[in-house]
């Protein structure tokens, strides 16, 4: 491994370091694994947390800030936050119309997720968490509750984060988020895996010409292994299965995000956007301010996925509405 | 057992996941992240910070320090559930200064309903519940504790082997291809480790 990091301190150090560049936006909490906003509390507003594994950056502290998240537990490499951290987290955010709490549906996360909200609820503290699934490769149609949260999540984010900001209640918050991830599809294709800087490895191996189809944020397995192919092929039979599984219908208006997983270049991630993009309009339906850009990662893992998210007025409004943080530009 | 030799159990494994953390890591390399190892060594270790000076008596005390400390240092799916096994352990036990049959029985027995409602998993899953679960049902029939470590030892070897003709249906092992028949669950070999570790303690304590 060649990783420029000091081996025992690797989550410490990162958090020192963001919060020493970008600390007009960032700050640590007393707590120092919990990430908030630099600017002082709005009252009223209802407080947006997640808790994450790191290794993932710039999501999710990456993603503090106005218009986002309020405050971000941040875990071990790839390992969900205690419950008791994710509760400090709940604890900085509150403001007192209450926390949504957000939870990528992984297992460690809504376990140590669940029992924060379980924590903070008999401090009497107005919790609600949200889980967020979106990735069509780890559970059929028909058990989408099943299905493990990807990429797809950053709508969430965006739009549920702006709306907070309108000054909606947590109960409102709490049923949009639900309404766009019930709107949303995620499919991932990984090429090269990412290395650990915990265990130096590479996270799982794949043939030189070979990528997999469906693999999972951590470098998980996915659906089937394919041979090496163009954009075109690759992008097409991906949408093939987005498309039919919501199903996206012609006359839909989408939000659209092709993520790069962590060294995936811009020259591929736009060529991929350009397939999706020709797909859309051949099937009629209406692409709304595409997102392309490296935002979930694991590591230096190659590879991107494909998020679709069928919007209307208002979904299209919020995730077009001002955002101020370190890492989301659109 | 008593708290010094609670204690004793907590450096034994430190030491033991320390030794461990290669092999587990690659095991979890297979069907997770491949941190499992890390994890584990990780945990223990603060467990054992947490107790090793301690001067209380109380048995339960111990344990609970101890599952609190794992909790808090490692999270992830592993650090609750273990916690949770080190935590039940602190409640059956609490306000004794000596661990009974009846109190470890007891122990296991909750730390598997607390695995099961935590993590959502049932026997079969492959997971650290068909370690728990096989153990619990062990404990109902042995006579004393050292009966019921030995068992413990031996049954949760076995249980943990016969995961590898599992396929898994939690965590991340259920998304690799044919749920990773063939490999032995990382958390269920962990446990059995656990046991195994607990059982020597007693035994060189015994001998002594």
């Amino acid at each position: 491994m060649k990783k420029i990091l000091n081996p025992d301190s690797i989550v410490d150090d990162m958090i020192d370091g963001y919060v020493a560049a970008y600390g007009d936006y960032v700050a640590k909490a007393k707590n120092p694994r919990v990430v908030t906003r630099a600017t002082p509390k709005v009252e009223g507003k209802v407080g947006i947390v997640i808790g994450n594994g790191c290794g993932h950056e710039p999501i999710a502290m990456g993603w503090v800030g106005q218009g986002m998240l309020d405050a971000n537990a941040v875990g071990d490499i790839f390992a969900a936050p205690p419950a008791d951290l994710i509760l400090e987290a709940i604890r900085e955010a509150d403001n007192g119309a209450g926390v949504l709490l957000l939870i990528s549906r992984h297992a460690g996360d809504v376990i140590n997720g669940e029992m924060a909200v379980e924590l903070a609820r008999m401090e009497r503290l107005n919790v609600e968490p949200l889980l967020m699934y979106d990735d069509i490769s780890s559970a059929p149609k028909g058990k989408e509750e099943d299905r493990r949260g990807a990429a797809g999540t950053t709508f969430i984010y965006k739009i549920v984060g702006a709306k907070a900001e309108e000054g909606a209640t947590l109960s409102e918050l709490k049923t949009l988020g639900e309404r766009v991830r019930d709107n949303t599809r995620t499919l991932a294709a990984a090429v090269a895996p990412g290395i650990s800087p915990l265990t130096g490895k590479p996270m799982f191996t794949l043939p030189e010409d070979e990528i997999y189809l469906g693999m999972g944020v951590h470098g998980e397995p996915g659906l089937k292994s394919i041979k090496m192919t163009t954009a075109k092929d690759i992008v097409s039979e991906m949408m093939d299965a987005l498309l039919e599984d919501l199903p996206f219908k012609s006359g839909d208006e989408v939000l659209t995000f092709v993520n790069g997983m962590g060294s995936t270049t811009l020259m591929e991630l736009l060529i991929i956007h350009k397939e999706v993009d020709g797909i859309l309009k051949k099937r009629g339906i209406k692409a709304f301010k595409p997102l392309a850009g490296e935002y979930i990662t694991t590591q230096e893992m190659a590879g991107f996925s494909i998020s679709l998210c069928r919007a209307d007025d208002e979904l299209k409004r919020l995730w077009d509405a001002p955002v101020s943080v370190p890492f989301f530009h659109r | 057992m008593n708290a010094s030799d609670i204690k004793q159990l907590f450096s034994a494994l430190a030491e033991r996941f320390e030794k461990e953390k290669e092999q587990l890591g690659d095991l979890d390399a297979v069907l997770g992240d491949g941190d499992h190892g890390v994890s584990m060594a990780n945990g223990f270790s603060k467990a054992n910070e947490a107790v090793k000076e301690s001067d209380v008596e109380d048995v339960g005390q111990l344990f609970q320090n101890a599952g609190r400390a794992l909790m808090s240092g490692i999270g992830g799916a592993s650090g609750p559930l273990f916690a949770m096994v080190l935590l039940e352990l602190g409640k059956s036990t609490s306000n004794q200064s000596d661990l009974t049959l009846n109190s470890f029985r007891e122990g296991i027995t909750n730390a598997a309903a607390a695995v099961q409602r935590l993590g959502k998993a049932k026997r079969g899953d492959k997971t650290m519940l068909d370690v728990l679960l096989p153990v619990g049902e062990a404990l109902q029939s042995v006579s004393d504790l050292e009966d019921g470590l030995e068992q413990a030892a031996k049954v949760s070897k076995n249980a943990a082997e016969k995961t590898a003709d599992l396929a898994a249906k939690k965590g991340r092992a259920q998304y690799v291809q044919g749920g990773g028949l063939g490999h032995p669950d990382p958390g269920a070999t962990s446990l059995s480790i656990f046991f195994e570790t607990f059982h020597q303690v007693y035994k060189a304590k015994a001998s002594a």
